[in-house]
């Protein structure tokens, strides 16, 4: 269970440690990654905990999406009309639909496992 | 599909989801710190210091013409008492306004200069970003080209342009006379014929269709009446001495 957050902490670290800049002018391309990492991180959880995860459809779903929307922001850049909010607007409404699915889960989880321990207690 | 294999997927997701945020987060331009420039601290305190800076600025530019408000006195007192003082004043005066030493209103053009406005064309070409600002060549050009169609007094933001005033750059601003750091745009007022000057900018020699071709910002406007500053500042002669 604390292997994703062990995850993130080695990214960060490697993002403190590795010397990689992007330019400023490449700042919309960095929302976009960071909103379809997010949205894959949700939607892979979710459907962990639903026990429908897919490891092709996982890995398929957050590089194609990711692809998908840094080339809707070119285009969106080379047309001066700012497509990437399509993106953005998408990956953002699911991540809280996939947000309010998890804790659903959780939450279920949680009252199931309440329920047994004051059934134990009856006896 | 095993647990286990599953989350270590989404671990991996997530550390890149992690490497990512920092490299979002950790954005800053070569040498310059955006967060330090943008806080509101930051900018709170750089208002107050240019405050502070404008109302010493007028406080010594008023001991300044008090000053000349007196030396103008005496030139009167002496002029009255003697007719070849008058004319001496009279010599001077004209003199005075031609060196830059008296305000001079009049008709005349007012030219902003200002770099390319950031668009997708700069940002995909940002390698060649010099063709796309301001320069000190280009600002003396222009200079030049007002002085070529009988500017009789110019002001760069308010500068009055001497006889002796350089313009030079400065990094990312552009030096004006002995005090002047200035950023884009640039404001140029110019005395003068109104018609002519602003013609002089349609010759096809022109620094004014170089300038257009690049997408930088050229606006001309013909004015009834303009004031052009007097310089401020002080001059003195080290080296060279009169005869």
């Amino acid at each position: 269970m604390w292997l994703p957050l062990l995850g993130i902490l080695i990214g960060v670290i490697l993002g403190m440690v590795l010397p990689v800049k992007v330019p400023v002018a490449y700042s919309s391309y960095m929302s976009i990654a960071v909103l379809a990492a997010l949205d894959s991180v949700f939607g892979g959880v979710r459907s962990y905990l639903e026990d429908k995860f897919e490891a092709d459809v996982f890995i398929s779903g957050f590089f194609g999406n990711a692809f998908l929307a840094a080339g809707l922001a070119y285009i969106g850049d080379r047309l001066d009309v700012p497509i990437y909010l399509a993106a953005i607007f998408v990956f953002g409404s699911r991540l809280f639909q996939n947000f309010a699915l998890i804790r659903r889960h959780i939450l279920n989880m949680l009252r199931r496992k309440s329920a047994v321990i004051s059934d134990d207690n009856e006896k | 599909m095993g647990g286990r294999y599953s989350i270590l997927l989404i671990s991996l997701v997530c550390a890149i989801l992690g490497f990512v945020l920092v490299i979002a987060f950790d954005n800053e331009v070569e040498g310059v710190e955006i967060g330090e420039i943008t806080s509101v601290e930051k900018i709170e305190q750089l208002i107050k210091q240019r405050d502070a800076l404008a109302k010493a600025k007028t406080e010594q530019d008023e001991t300044i013409g008090r000053l000349q408000n007196s030396i103008a006195g005496f030139e009167q007192v002496a002029a009255e008492r003697n007719s070849y003082v008058k004319l001496i004043q009279q010599e001077l005066l004209s003199v005075r306004a031609f060196a830059g030493f008296v305000p001079l209103e009049g008709p005349g053009i007012e030219i902003v200069l200002n770099d390319r406005k950031r668009d997708s064309i700069l940002f995909s070409n940002s390698s060649i970003y010099k063709y796309f600002i301001v320069h000190d060549s280009d600002l003396l050009n222009v200079i030049n080209e007002l002085r070529g169609a009988g500017a009789e007094a110019i002001a760069v933001n308010g500068t009055r342009i001497m006889a002796n005033s350089r313009i030079s750059c400065g990094g990312p601003t552009i030096n004006v006379g002995k005090y002047g750091r200035f950023t884009p745009p640039f404001v140029i007022q110019a005395v003068g014929d109104p018609d002519r000057l602003a013609a002089s900018f349609q010759q096809p020699d022109s620094i004014y269709h170089e300038l257009i071709a690049w997408g930088l910002e050229f606006k001309i406007k013909k004015v009834d009446r303009i004031v052009i500053p007097r310089y401020l500042g002080d001059v003195e002669l080290k080296y060279g001495n009169m005869n």
